[in-house]
């Protein structure tokens, strides 16, 4: 728990400004989304026909019901949130060999597995605590502006949020141990994220299915959910796979390798 | 007699292309002053890394108080404090808090022990540690290293960068952790500190261990350093005889230094063939054995 304790107080202010900022933004925005389309009639006819809708996951149907338009926009928050996550559980590893201090922390008794449950539960605490600004800000939003959503469908969209975040904070604490010299976490983390979504969009523009086991946005598209009413069971166990891997592999690297020390 | 507290045993640490360590062995024993000399690139820091776990060997074994370096590091870590070459600190924290986490990672109070060593060591404990200077930054090192008063201290380089009071400070702190059993193994390139305080030292040389002698052997062994001067030009084969080395002529040939380590009779008989107008017979300093044993 020193470990936690250390790295969260590290962390906090970063984290606490990312949440605030992600809560704002969910909170002003969605208002503005709403004002902007009252039927599929209003919107230009190169986005009613041109499949864009699609390629972000939602149907036209979709978007005219209340949740629609908070789902458009939970899309491209998963994004920030994938950027937000990625950078975070990157940043846990390479600060320490780009700051130089790797070589004080692996020389002290608490070990490498303290020092890697440390580092992961920090980036958990993160996640919870930016997930639970945006479900809080989401909830109080739709509550406002579009009363009468249904409820379940709600915390399956904006719970798809935390799970693409947790997933990049995962990824990025095993890239990070893999490559802890990464003097540049957020380029990474925002280069990878902007690949995953983009494979994803490919995936629904081909419609080939297959293809979105390649990214995680492909696991929470909102229509989905909205017809089936859940997560699609193939692509949440292939989630907890990668995240259990991710995990996994990241323990077994830091138990086995050198300690980088900066150049 | 007891385990040593720390055992080499054909340790090898390779980086493909790179050269690290090859096969060093050497004990070190309980009580110890051990200095591990040898010039930059040399491999010591490699070494040291591998003893305190950071790096994994690729062959032999390494053992501090009898535990396996790569498998154990964690307890090991538990008895040593480490000071690195290098500076390692969080320098977005004060240096109070940096020593106070350090104390806490290690399961004891410190902070008496920490503002005795920081008063001794004139450290101020509230700045930040990205604002210290080189040399304040190695003070918290060495405060670091002695808070959590180890059996072991390891240090890498621990006086570069101090100024010489600090560093009369650092020398009369390490004699006293000594008089207290700590055990203290110490790489330098600083000869006349390693002369000042070892009992022994291991010598290294491009990742190979030239010798590991006491500093008695080592200033003992025999070398005298002769520097002389002739009326008319020395012949140049005058001095080929067994146990000279580090021949070293003036332009004029009429004067030579080198160091010998034969008889007294057969450097005489050599003398006594030349018209001398001077001679200097002496001691070797620390730095010319050591240099001798890189030519």
């Amino acid at each position: 728990m020193l470990i936690f304790r250390f790295e969260w107080k590290r962390k906090r202010k970063y984290i606490l400004i990312w949440a605030a900022t992600l809560a704002v933004c969910i909170f002003s925005m969605t208002p503005v989304y709403y004002g902007m389309i009252e039927t599929v009639e209003t919107l230009p006819v190169e986005f009613t026909q041109g499949g864009f809708f699609e390629t972000v996951g939602i149907s036209l149907e979709l978007l005219m019901e209340p949740l629609g338009m908070y789902s458009f926009l939970t899309g491209f928050f998963m994004v920030a949130g994938g950027i937000f996550g990625m950078h975070l559980g990157l940043s846990l590893h390479t600060e320490e060999c780009t700051g130089n201090t790797a070589e004080y922390l692996y020389t002290k008794p608490c070990g490498r597995k303290q020092i890697y449950m440390g580092k992961l539960l920090c980036a958990l605490a993160g996640i919870c605590v930016t997930g639970i600004f945006y479900l809080a800000t989401s909830f109080l939003t739709m509550t406002l502006f579009r009363f009468g959503f249904p409820i379940g469908e709600f915390f399956l969209v904006a719970g798809s949020f935390i799970l693409i975040s947790l997933f990049f904070a995962l990824l990025g604490l095993m890239v990070g141990i893999f490559h802890p010299n990464n003097r540049s976490p957020l380029l990474t983390a925002g280069l990878v994220v902007f690949v995953e979504y983009c494979i994803t969009s490919f995936s629904r523009t081909v419609n080939i299915r297959a293809i979105g086991f390649l990214s995680p946005f492909s696991f929470f598209s909102p229509a989905e959910i909205h017809n089936a009413g859940t997560y699609s069971w193939d692509y949440m166990l292939w989630y907890l796979l990668l995240l259990f891997g991710f995990a996994l592999l990241a323990y077994w690297k830091i138990l086995k390798r050198d300690i980088a020390l900066a150049v | 007699m007891s385990e040593p507290v720390i055992a080499l045993n054909k340790l090898t640490k390779s980086y493909g292309k790179h050269r690290g360590i090859e096969e060093i062995s050497f004990t070190v024993e309980r009580g110890e002053i051990f200095g591990f000399i040898g010039p930059n690139g040399a491999g010591k820091s490699t070494t040291i890394r591998t003893l305190m776990g950071l790096l994994k060997p690729t062959g032999g074994t390494a053992s501090v108080f009898g535990l396996d370096c790569g498998r154990q590091a964690s307890e090991i870590a538990k008895d040593v404090g480490y000071l690195p070459s290098e500076n390692c600190y969080y320098n977005s924290m004060k240096v109070k808090e940096m020593l106070l986490y350090t104390a806490e990672l290690y399961g004891v109070a410190g902070h008496n022990r920490m503002e005795a060593l920081a008063e001794r060591l004139n450290l101020d404990l509230s700045r930040r540690i990205g604002d210290l200077s080189l040399g304040n930054k190695k003070k918290v090192g060495i405060v670091s290293a002695l808070l959590p008063s180890p059996k072991l201290l390891i240090m890498d380089e621990p006086t570069s960068g101090l100024d010489p009071l600090i560093q009369q400070t650092f020398y009369d702190l390490l004699k006293e952790e000594n008089e207290r059993g700590t055990t203290i193994f110490l790489s330098s390139h600083v000869l006349s500190e390693v002369q000042r305080l070892c009992d022994r030292v291991a010598i290294l040389r491009e990742g190979k261990l030239v010798g590991v002698q006491s500093m008695k052997e080592l200033r003992g062994n025999g070398y005298k350093k002769i520097s002389l001067t002739a009326k008319n030009a020395i012949p140049e084969d005058l001095f080929s005889i067994p146990g000279t080395a580090n021949l070293e002529w003036d332009k004029s040939k009429t004067s030579v230094s080198f160091m010998f380590s034969g008889t007294v009779m057969t450097i005489m008989n050599q003398l006594h063939r030349l018209e001398l107008e001077d001679i200097l017979i002496e001691e070797p300093s620390l730095e010319e054995v050591f240099l001798h044993y890189y030519e």
